[in-house]
């Protein structure tokens, strides 16, 4: 795996939670992100609950922009989680394009 | 009329009383591989449309006889898959306007440029299918998502107070100039515009400047944007300690109603809530129209979903976006306001729609919210 210009990157085994493969992924997610956005914990907020309990589907694609960085999350329909982060400058497109990369298996570009 | 085999040339008449400028015309257009058939009046055009199918009809407006604006209505009514350049000298805007009304697809001045007649015929080669025409009140954001739908190839040339031509190849955004500038700088220049001409012309090679597709093409354009109308307004302060982060107060001064007419108009169908997470309180803003999507209204739960885990993920989030299921949500904040967009997703084309106009609104917010007090 290449950097693609990407902070760290993880993809994980969402059954044992184990990291198939990645860098630089030591603070990229903490367990309790895991939990709630696998399902495994449901999210139970007060925004949640006033919206009337936590939605039936997993996530598919979550996308964060933060101050510095911005984190894209993808469920694979293969069991697998892929993790990206980049800087927070970086085009989203750049972004995307990173996790389809790695999705489909090749290093990304 | 039978149909011309496609193996044959384009047929391309050239209506004009002048000989020289005839034999002009027609010594360059035949070296462009086209079939050239030449009249020196409008009877003698007329002829030639109805006893061939003829592709372009190059015609001077001021013959003798019954004249070119008379040829032009011959040829809309008698001959509808003709494409028809006007040709004129001291061409008056009266004049450019009837040519074009009549179906010209472009209407040139005498002396004539070749460089533009081979544009002009490329352009009419180009119309030969679709709807051609005038449109008001599109945004350009708008053409540009419906030229990307269509998956065609063509150059958008705008003009205005700001200047420039994005390039669509399949669809795709491949190239963009403006004001000296190409690439991602000339598209997000050209984004500024929020008035002005557009006009299509046929797609001609270039080196692409842009990768990508489309929709995080014009995400990051829009994006870049509004981080620079955020960065005029922010001046020296950080995000961090100008109360950025902070949650919706009743000083923030949200025009509700100034909202709500936006969102009518530039995201139809899609659920809107305001969101405030410290009371908390969701209040669902939108028109609540006869749109498909109503049933969100009662399934918002991914709503909370999203907001949680942006909080998880990194507490400084401005925006996140989460597609679970058949819904995608958007929710965004900006200082003193939270919004999230959703929209059932029916596909990539939904999804797409949802982020592009979630930086769409981002950018309304920058541009409308008053900072908080």
């Amino acid at each position: 795996m290449v950097d693609g210009g990407a902070l760290g990157a993880v993809a994980i085994d969402i059954a044992t939670r184990s990291i198939i493969t990645g860098f630089a992924h030591a603070d990229l997610v903490s367990p309790a992100l895991l939990d709630v956005l696998l399902g495994v914990v449901p999210p139970s907020g007060p925004l949640t609950l006033l919206c009337g309990g936590p939605p039936p589907s997993a996530a598919r694609e979550l996308f964060v922009a933060g101050a510095d960085r911005a984190m894209y999350c993808a469920v694979l329909e293969r069991g697998e989680l892929i993790i990206v982060a980049a800087p927070a400058a970086m085009s989203v497109a750049l972004g995307w394009t990173l996790v389809r990369s790695l999705t489909a298996g090749g290093a990304a570009p | 009329m039978s149909p011309r085999p496609a193996s044959l040339p384009p047929v391309v008449v050239v209506a004009d009383g002048d000989a020289e400028l005839r034999d002009t015309v027609i010594d360059f257009v035949s070296a462009r591989g086209y079939r050239v058939e030449s009249a020196a009046d409008a009877e003698t055009a007329a002829g030639l449309l109805l006893a061939d199918k003829v592709d372009v009809l190059i015609s001077d407006l001021a013959m003798h006889g019954a004249g070119g604006v008379n040829l032009l209505s011959f040829a809309r009514a008698s001959a509808p898959t003709t494409r028809s350049i006007a040709i004129a000298a001291n061409m008056t805007p009266r004049d450019r306007d009837v040519a074009l009304r009549l179906g010209a697809i472009r209407a040139l001045d005498k002396p004539l440029s070749l460089l533009e007649l081979a544009d002009a015929i490329d352009l009419a080669r180009d119309c030969a299918d679709g709807f051609r025409g005038w449109m008001h009140r599109m945004s350009l954001v708008d053409v540009l998502q419906m030229y990307h739908h269509a998956g065609q190839s063509l150059v958008l040339s705008v003009s205005g107070n700001i200047e420039g031509a994005v390039w669509f190849h399949l669809g795709e955004l491949i190239h963009a100039e403006c004001d000296g500038r190409s690439g991602m700088a000339a598209l997000t220049a050209l984004l500024t515009a929020e008035r002005g001409r557009l006009e299509t012309s046929a797609f001609v090679q270039t080196t692409p400047t842009i990768a990508g597709p489309f929709d995080h093409v014009l995400l990051d354009g829009l994006r870049s944007l509004d981080e620079r109308r955020g960065s005029a307004t922010d001046g020296a302060t950080t995000m961090a300690d100008d109360g950025w982060f902070d949650e919706p107060t009743e000083h923030s001064a949200l025009d509700r109603e100034a909202l709500v007419r936006w969102l009518a108009e530039h995201a139809p169908g899609a659920a809107v809530w305001r969101i405030d997470p410290r009371a908390p309180t969701v209040e669902r803003i939108d028109s609540r129209g006869d749109n498909p999507e109503i049933e969100l209204a009662g399934t918002p739960g991914a709503l909370g979903w999203a907001y949680e885990l942006a909080e998880l993920t990194d507490p400084t989030w401005t925006r996140v976006e989460l597609t679970t299921g058949a819904t995608a949500i958007s929710i965004m904040r900006v200082p003193g306001v939270v919004l999230a967009l959703a929209r059932l997703v029916t596909g990539e084309a939904s999804l797409r729609q949802l982020r592009i106009e979630g930086a769409q609104l981002v950018r309304w917010l920058h541009d409308h919210v008053g900072r908080p007090q």
